[in-house]
């Protein structure tokens, strides 16, 4: 199930919040089962068989914490990584490394078409965390399986994060209380998550589908097509993000922030201090510091950067382009450095901007485009090879879009964040006023969101009904 | 704090609530006629198809199609688009005018299969020809070419010219071109609908005229630019309508020939014979164009037993075609004693063996569903 889903906002989602908030708090267990319940609901939507996958996930994980948790084995630990690298492995990349194969060696091995499980990549790194982190001693090992489950399966990060750490929330899982503020902060931060994703990311998406379907683009368009593309991902990523982490707060989880405003970086290092911030922080807690880090000198150094650059790019898709992806990342950030930052930083604001944005739109294409040589050709359209400055792709697409853009753009910034506070500040004093005003805007955000979404089914056929 | 969080949190409960229960307690509805489709249906609850996944994407599918003031929401993101200036909702491009016009880019346009279908045209032209059965293809331009003055400024289209170029030199003087006519006729009167996809009474007139022109018949060509219009609606919204739902884009007329519709001709249809090619229950519907003939079938022959000026037509016409056809056969009553239309979606005949029976044949498409239809001439096809 998805959140921009009828029957997510309509069904799911209203039976799930009673069934929770008629539970009285202080049954937390109670409260955790119907979470867990609602969980596996959720997650076995359309495909009930998932559900297994996950309960198998859950108990493995469950046990390989107590057992970690005992005697601190390191065999446990390592059972504990393969198993579940194992799971991630067999069911999102064979057929990628099947292919490979085949491709290399002209094998003609036959590629068994296995489907993704949905959220299988956030979910292995979830309990991969929890298990070395009770290894470690960081946490203790979660006796009661209703309550790791719930950890495992919570619905709101399930399928597309944040990676929340069992630390972070251990607490909460076995004791928290919900007051309004944090439901109505919860709500908030829900409908924004909600609008991003179908007023914003849905509808640029459309500019970056049809010029990307177009060949002989001219430098402009092509451009404008990447910059699309560029919004479209972060609206439709954080936006999920902010549905995740406002339902968690409706439920009383608070998660740790996902997304910095990336796009305002001024180095890329700090673009991906930013973006993703829970993929990043995974990636440097579990294989950066204990590959050594920084640690071991400068040439250690780089290697372990290469190595999380290629899993970082191995982890958003098994196709090479993203592995491409996360090698042109790693050589960046390799370059600043090696030195780049330093310089970037005695330079003015606005250089460092465009330097990290021009570098962004560039990065996205690799992500976006998964095939080489297609890659290859949308690049080689943005630095010119139609000759063309500019056509009427672009002239279309800019003018009829203009809103739109100018939208993405201030919505990539702090802008409207400050906007409101201050709003919300001089107003302190009147707070039906404020509450009024508050209600209207979000409001009227959810219902332009559920009037795209709605549409979204809506499909005239232009001949005779068959 | 507490009143702040309070009123959202009520408001933000309420439209949920009243979204969910409001659903649930209105009647489904089964047929929508904007869509031109029937709606999902509540979906079956049971283990098998809980199981196989076809009870979650059917109740996907449900309450996408049955959720409270559905038709309400597409006209108001139609609304809310329009008002920031995006001119392409849903496939349709809003033009100057309350015009409203099909929206074919050059992703949209199969070139390749329109070149293959060409390529079977001018072979089946060519076995034609050596029976003595002479063939005309006729395709009708889009809206955007013929309109292109009224389209938004830099509005993405196919390249148009170069498809009828190509339909030219592969099909000589087989091919009736018509966009001249179209261009100069859309001066004095709506040649397009301004709300749906095919062209009017008007249009279909010159396309009438400029086949009979190529069919060597002067005199009758410059009789059928000229005939006499009946009003049959002046309520039409068309598909195009249906897309945005807008209701800034007014409303069409629907004309035809007024000699047809007095005309005394039989029509079979699917085994059933009719005294009138003109449906007109179909004027009372959403999908008026369908007065025509009642849709599209895969045969329907027409018995005219025609005589103009005293002269009995004693020509037999075979028409291949798409629906544009269909408002453009009432004014070739007059020219043949017989005319047989097939529809190259539902015919599942021998083509060329059919046509064997006839003296001249002509195929009627717009340029766009040339592009989309496999056009199959020889062997009945299993498509």
């Amino acid at each position: 199930m998805v959140f921009s889903s009828s029957v997510f906002l309509i069904v799911f989602l209203p039976i799930t919040l009673l069934a929770y908030f008629i539970v009285p708090a202080r049954f937390i267990k109670a409260r955790n089962s119907v979470l867990l319940a609602a969980s596996l609901v959720f997650y076995g939507w359309g495909e009930p068989k998932y559900i297994l996958i996950m309960i198998f996930s859950i108990v493995f994980n469950y046990v390989c914490g107590l057992a970690a948790g005992k005697n601190r084995s390191k065999a446990v630990l390592i059972l504990c990584v393969v198993g579940n690298l194992a799971l991630l492995g067999y069911f999102k990349y064979t057929d990628f490394v099947l292919e490979t194969v085949n491709r290399l060696a002209e094998a003609g091995l036959a590629l068994p078409g296995i489907a993704l499980p949905i959220g299988i990549s956030f979910y292995t790194f979830q309990t991969m965390s929890y298990v070395i982190d009770v290894y470690r001693g960081k946490v203790e090992a979660q006796r009661d399986i209703i309550t790791f489950g719930t950890y495992v399966t919570l619905f709101p990060q399930l399928i597309a994060g944040p990676i929340v750490r069992y630390s972070d929330v251990a607490v909460m899982l076995v004791g928290r209380k919900t007051n309004l503020e944090q439901i109505a902060e919860g709500v908030r931060r829900f409908i924004i998550g909600f609008g991003k994703k179908v007023l914003l990311a849905n509808q640029i998406y459309v500019v970056w589908m049809e010029l990307s379907a177009m060949e002989n683009l001219s430098v402009s368009a092509a451009w404008l097509g990447a910059v699309a593309f560029t919004f479209q991902i972060y609206f439709d990523f954080s936006g999920y993000s902010d549905m995740a982490i406002g339902l968690g707060k409706i439920f009383g989880f608070d998660y740790l922030e996902n997304f910095n405003y990336p796009y305002i970086s001024r180095s890329i290092t700090e673009f991906w201090r930013r973006w993703h911030m829970s993929l990043s922080s995974w990636f440097k807690e579990y294989v950066y510091i204990p590959l050594g880090g920084n640690r071991k000198g400068l040439s250690r150094q780089l290697i372990n950067i290469s190595i999380v650059w290629i899993l970082t790019g191995l982890w958003h898709g098994a196709s090479w382009n993203f592995v491409m992806w996360g090698v042109y990342y790693g050589i960046i950030l390799i370059i600043e450095k090696l030195g780049l930052l330093k310089v970037l930083k005695k330079c003015p604001a606005v250089v460092g901007h465009i330097y990290s944005l021009i570098l962004i739109v560039i990065g996205w294409v690799i992500f976006a485009v998964d095939d080489m040589g297609k890659v290859a050709a949308y690049l080689g359209m943005m630095l010119g090879s139609s000759q063309v400055f500019t056509d009427d792709a672009f002239i279309y697409f800019f003018e009829s879009r203009i809103w739109l853009l100018i939208a993405c753009v201030i919505g990539s910034t702090p802008l409207p964040k400050i906007v409101c506070s201050i709003i919300a500040e001089k107003l302190e004093d009147r707070e039906v006023l404020l509450g009024t005003i508050e209600t209207v805007l979000f409001m009227g955000i959810f219902a332009f969101s559920m009037a795209f979404l709605v549409s979204g089914s809506y499909n005239p056929f232009l001949y005779f009904r068959f | 704090m507490k009143k702040r969080s309070l009123i959202l949190i009520s408001a933000a409960a309420a439209f949920i609530l009243l979204l969910s229960i409001g659903t649930f307690v209105t009647p489904d509805v089964a047929f929508s006629p904007d869509e031109n489709r029937y709606l999902t249906g509540k979906p079956e609850l049971n283990t098998k198809n809980i199981l196989d996944g076809s009870f979650e994407k059917r109740s996907e599918e449900y309450l996408s199609d049955q959720i409270i003031g559905r038709k309400k929401w597409v006209e108001f993101k139609g609304l809310t688009e329009a008002a920031l200036g995006i001119n392409d909702i849903n496939g349709v491009y809003l033009c100057t005018e309350g015009r409203a016009v099909e929206r074919v880019t050059e992703s949209d346009f199969d070139r390749v299969n329109f070149e293959k279908n060409l390529r079977r045209t001018a072979e089946f032209t060519e076995i034609c020809n050596e029976q003595g059965i002479k063939v005309h293809t006729m395709l009708v331009p889009t809206a955007a070419y013929v309109y292109a003055d009224k389209l938004p400024d830099h509005a993405l289209t196919f390249d148009e010219e170069g498809a009828f170029k190509q339909a030219e030199d592969m099909l000589e003087d087989g091919f009736i071109d018509i966009r001249n006519s179209l261009i100069a006729a859309k001066y004095n009167g709506e040649v397009y609908f301004k709300t749906d996809h095919h062209w009017t009474g008007k249009g279909a007139r010159i396309g009438a005229a400029e086949f009979l022109a190529a069919a060597a018949r002067p005199d009758q060509a410059s009789l059928a630019e000229k005939e006499e219009m009946e009003l049959l609606s002046s309520e039409f919204r068309g598909t195009l309508y249906s897309k945005v739902l807008l209701k800034t884009l007014g409303t069409d007329i629907i004309e035809t020939s007024a000699h047809a519709r007095a005309a005394d001709i039989k029509v079979e249809i699917e085994g059933k014979e009719y005294d009138s090619l003109y449906f007109d229950e179909y004027l009372e519907q959403k999908d008026k164009y369908a007065v025509y003939f009642g849709g599209n079938y895969s045969e329907v022959n027409i018995k005219t037993g025609a005589a103009r000026d005293g002269h009995k037509a004693e020509e037999k016409l075979l028409v291949i075609k798409d629906s544009f056809a269909n408002s453009m056969i009432p004014f070739l009553l007059d020219d043949f004693s017989e005319i047989t239309m097939v529809d190259t979606r539902f015919y599942r005949g021998d083509i060329s063996r059919l046509a064997e029976d006839y003296d001249r044949v002509l195929l009627v498409y717009s340029v766009n569903n040339f592009a989309k239809e496999k056009i199959v001439f020889t062997g009945s096809l299993l498509k």
